[in-house]
């Protein structure tokens, strides 16, 4: 387990050093500059913590400094896919800026009503495990906007490209198997803890082998849909599907008076 | 333990759309070229000029056709017409299904792109080609099952949903009077064909 644990590290660090170095060659950076920022602190976080001794209490204070970084440049991550995503979609990002604000507001709402219940169904009563509740919840934050950006991107037919595309696909996956390694983890405690200990490499190292390839070439711009020449032209679009589909719909009106 | 089940319908839902994602469902994305706003407004036309002439619907839900058969055609020829029918009815919904689509993609097509986009307007609409979607399928799976003839409460209530359609096109288009361009536009193109 040892051996493995190990071979993740090493295998770790040298794709993201790769990631990092291909940039410099594609010049990358310049279209995820937040993306390959978030690569360069887990590179130099990898780096340290292989410098350091894991009993030591520089160990354990790196550990949890780092992972502050990440989870905090990892918002970052999740801001630049969804400035990406939409960007030339207006339509498409009002509609996940609705979803993102709703979804702000149940959250909202369920904490206050818990506060007026005095009752926290997700409460973590064990403060050992604080730290570890307050990474699955920023987790979770993450997996759902990350989840309506993608739904709505999904909804509107908007292509990723190779780039974005896999700089989603990788992200995703490491936040769903984090959030699934928090919230497990809490559950089953020591059991899971083996498990979880490789869980969560195994799935940065896909991540990691996903961002490699995904960006190995250069990205180049999507192409992008005209500028809608006036205004008033999306009212028109909705009276015209509304017309239109009124139409089909009055096939039906024959059948009605049977 | 709502902990736990919060979280894993949230990392049900992502692995859901990252699997869409990587499958590139949306992979057939229309950039918005001036060929895509053309093919897009041939398909408007396609529709305004009606593929689906209310006389046929008529004809393929008629009774009266299936009286004069049962009553004067021996008992192949009853099976036979009853046979085609369902197929042709069949057929018919699937048309009625194809259009939807076509008038759905082409919508999300537009309105992606325009940032006086209406929230409400796009949940309304959503709702009601959903609906309509479903509607069609049910009905489809009850032309099957139990033929042309013995559908009216289903088509009945597909027409209740389609209420809610009328309605609001009626007030849609009392405040929004169809732009002159587009009836130019109409015109022209009928003039045309």
């Amino acid at each position: 387990m040892r051996f493995l644990g190990y071979s993740i590290w090493y295998g770790g660090i040298a794709l993201e050093l790769a990631i990092v170095l291909r940039s410099l060659w594609t010049r990358n950076y310049l279209r995820f500059p937040i993306f390959y920022t978030y690569m360069a602190c887990v590179l130099a976080s990898s780096v340290t913590m292989l410098a350091l001794d894991s009993g030591s209490s520089a160990y354990q204070k790196a550990f949890w400094y780092w992972n502050a970084v990440t989870i905090l440049l990892g918002y970052g991550v999740l801001v630049e896919i969804m400035h990406r995503t939409l960007v030339d979609y207006p339509g498409a990002d009002r509609f996940a800026r609705f979803l993102a604000l709703t979804m702000f507001v149940v959250v909202v709402g369920g904490l206050v009503i818990s506060w007026a219940l005095h009752y926290n169904p997700v409460k973590i009563p064990d403060w050992t495990m604080h730290v570890n509740a307050l990474e699955r919840d920023l987790r979770i934050v993450q997996a759902v906007f990350l989840t309506i950006t993608l739904a709505v991107a999904l909804h509107y037919r908007i292509e990723l490209g190779r780039g974005l595309g896999g700089v989603t696909l990788g992200f995703g996956t490491y936040v769903g198997v984090s959030v699934i390694s928090t919230a497990v983890g809490y559950r089953l405690g020591a059991r899971f803890q083996p498990i979880a200990a490789e869980l969560q490499p195994v799935a940065y190292l896909f991540a990691l082998s996903v961002w490699l390839v995904a960006l190995w070439q250069r990205v180049t711009d999507r192409a992008k849909p005209p500028n809608p020449q006036f205004e008033g032209d999306y009212r028109k679009i909705v009276a015209m599907t509304r017309e239109k589909l009124r139409e089909v719909r009055s096939r039906f009106i024959p059948l009605e008076s049977r | 333990m709502i902990g736990l089940i919060i979280s894993l319908l949230v990392v049900v839902a992502l692995i859901a759309v990252l699997v869409l994602s990587a499958r590139g469902r949306n992979a057939p994305t229309a950039v918005g070229s001036g060929q895509e706003i053309v093919e897009a407004r041939e398909a408007l036309d396609r529709l305004q000029t009606g593929l689906l002439p209310a006389e046929f619907v008529e004809r393929i839900y008629d009774r009266a056709d299936l009286e004069y058969v049962i009553k004067s055609a021996p008992r192949e020829v009853q099976k036979q017409f009853i046979a085609e029918r369902k197929r042709i009815a069949i057929a018919w919904i699937e048309r009625v299904r194809e259009e939807i689509r076509e008038l759905w993609n082409f919508h999300l097509r537009e309105s992606r792109r325009h940032a006086a986009m209406s929230v409400r307007s796009e949940i309304a609409l959503a709702f009601d080609f959903y609906s309509l979607l479903a509607a069609c399928r049910i009905l489809q799976l009850f032309v099957r099952i139990r033929g042309p003839y013995a559908v009216p409460g289903i088509v009945r209530g597909t027409m209740a949903a389609a209420e809610r359609v009328c309605h609001a096109s009626e007030r849609s288009l009392a405040v929004l009077t169809p732009p002159a361009s587009i009836a130019e536009d109409d015109s022209g193109a009928r003039a045309a064909g």
